[in-house]
């Protein structure tokens, strides 16, 4: 039992102290490497399944991670339903070289913030600083980014930044990258909104 | 209403009512494998030639709540020779945190953690005795039926560089029959992943266990087995071992009614080498098991010995050329058998 002991905390003591202060960009680093079958699965892009399919999984994933992907691209995603929606996408394109659905979207949702700069041709949105009634000691202000005309979710970029009141003096504290995901997806989801209701 | 929201927690709590958007994102995909396999088994005088033609269409649904959530799930058709199927995944929701819990059709958390140890590519293969019985898989032990759910935690859960999964499955509470079937099972599995200078170790494993019933006589055993793995990845060069171990069945063996446990052991070892558009590999699996019918424990080994070595050639995306060879060892029941031989084959996979 004594052993048993010495061997939970020793693999305690590895699980908690080899990865120490990584960036977010190393523990990615770190994934991208990850050699389960799931985690293969995962990055692969594959649509077949462990569950359903091992092998049939495990080989589609491997081609596309030894190939770079599909026929089409980097991840199984040839639509085939958003082939009609495409003609009115490209209409409302004219002139924009970006989603304009998208750029809708993101001046929606941040609309109760002070801008700073529009950019419709570089895509980019640049929001003043903005303090909530509810908690006056923080601030907060965004920039998004637009990348391209098509409405997915590499096409727009959420970056805030943030700063707390300390000894009357605005002190910024760390951009946290889940709460960015968080607005990239409601913008993403009014801007999926806007093309349905836009026929 | 959106402000106070929004600043609740720095800049996001919840902006906006949660809805589930008005439509779903469709997409298909699917993949092809042709080829030409040949095979000298050692119980014929004649070799064989075969075609090889394998073909997998898929197709995913899935959508975002405005909270964030994708709802996703596919089904698939599959035809692979003498395999004709339509399959159905199970419903996954990813969470904005990026963890994910699959429903229905989940599978097993020892089998998600189980280490891809690398091995030859290509489907060649020699077809072994219905009797014998060696594990192939490292997770053999592991099991699950379709009325399941399978969580999946997000990367760095607890600690940096970790993952864990946990699995649970019931039966559809149909009456026991004849034929063993598998119920109310379970599984957890984990994945750390660390470097050691410019190396990345995979260390990953599981466990799962679950009822084998039937109407006949009971299995000794439950199926329920353990597996772990490590992996070192550094520059072009992978290489990886696995060990499982643990007990399954096999319901109405060899068509003769005979419900079969089977208490097992394999190892894998494998590396593999890319250089340029070109990946080299080579694997070796050993299996050994002792089986018998329901009752009572085999006291004699069936083995499986495999070494498989392939070039695969990156052609273009999607789609890559293999050269694979494989030479297969039996022995069932402790007696060396005439069902190994050599397999090669030769063809193109594409991924779309």
């Amino acid at each position: 039992m004594k052993k048993y002991y010495i061997f939970i905390l020793a693999s305690l003591f590895f699980l908690f102290g080899c990865n120490k202060n990584l960036s977010e960009e190393e523990k990615k680093a770190l994934w991208d490497n990850a050699q389960t079958q799931g985690e293969i699965i995962r990055r692969s892009g594959t649509p077949f399944n462990l569950a359903t399919d091992k092998d049939l999984a495990l080989s589609d994933a491997q081609n596309r991670l030894r190939t770079g992907g599909g026929l089409m691209g980097e991840k199984a995603s040839f639509s085939f339903l958003d082939q009609d929606r495409e003609t009115s996408n490209q209409t409302t394109n004219i002139g924009m070289p970006i989603n304009p659905y998208l750029w809708k979207a993101s001046l929606e949702t941040i609309s109760f913030m002070p801008l700073s700069s529009t950019d419709p041709f570089a895509g980019t949105i640049i929001t003043d600083w903005y303090t909530a009634e509810t908690n006056q000691g923080e601030r907060c202000k965004l920039n998004v980014f637009i990348n391209g005309k098509d409405l997915k979710t590499d096409n727009l970029k959420v970056s805030s930044f943030c700063q707390i009141l300390k000894n009357n003096q605005w002190v910024n504290v760390p951009s946290k990258t889940e709460e960015n995901t968080k607005l990239e997806n409601i913008i993403l989801n009014g801007a999926k909104k806007l093309k349905l209701t836009s026929g | 209403m959106k402000k106070e929201l929004l600043m609740a927690s720095a800049l996001v709590s919840t902006l906006g009512v949660t809805s589930v958007a008005q439509a779903v994102t469709a997409t298909m995909a699917g993949s092809m494998k042709v080829g030409a396999e040949f095979e000298s088994a050692d119980n014929s005088t004649v070799d064989s030639n075969t075609v090889m033609d394998q073909s997998n269409f898929n197709i995913s649904l899935s959508e975002t709540t405005d909270g964030g959530t994708t709802i996703s799930t596919s089904f698939e058709i599959v035809d692979e020779g003498t395999v004709s199927a339509d399959d159905d995944n199970a419903i996954k929701l990813t969470f904005t945190d990026g963890s994910a819990l699959e429903l229905l059709n989940a599978g097993s958390a020892a089998g998600t953690h189980a280490v891809a140890v690398p091995g030859a590519g290509g489907e060649q293969g020699i077809a072994g005795t219905s009797t014998n019985n060696a594990p192939g898989d490292l997770d053999f032990g592991a099991g699950s039926t379709a009325l399941g759910v399978e969580w999946h935690s997000a990367a760095d859960f607890l600690a940096d560089g970790l993952k864990m999964s946990a699995s649970w499955s019931t039966d559809n509470g149909a009456a026991k029959g004849a034929t063993a079937r598998l119920e109310n099972s379970w599984g957890v599995g984990a994945t750390y992943v660390t470097t050691a200078g410019d190396t990345t170790l995979t260390i990953g494993g599981g466990y799962g266990s679950g009822d084998v019933v039937t109407s006949g006589t009971a299995s000794t055993t439950d199926k329920a087995g353990a597996n772990v793995g490590v992996s070192a990845v550094t520059g072009d060069l992978t290489v990886g071992v696995g060990y499982g171990n643990g007990d399954t069945f096999v319901a109405n063996n060899a068509g003769t009614n005979v419900n079969t446990q089977v208490d097992g052991e394999v190892m894998k070892a494998g590396i593999s080498y890319v250089t340029g558009d070109i990946t080299l590999a080579i694997g070796v699996t050993s299996g050994e098991a002792k089986d018998n019918g329901f009752g009572s424990a085999g006291t004699t080994d069936d083995s499986s010995d495999t070494t498989g070595a392939s070039v695969t050639y990156a052609v273009a995306s999607g789609v890559s050329a293999v050269i694979g060879y494989t030479q297969v060892d039996r022995n069932d029941e402790g007696a060396s058998t005439t069902v190994g031989g050599s397999a090669w084959y030769v063809g193109a996979t594409m991924s779309f």
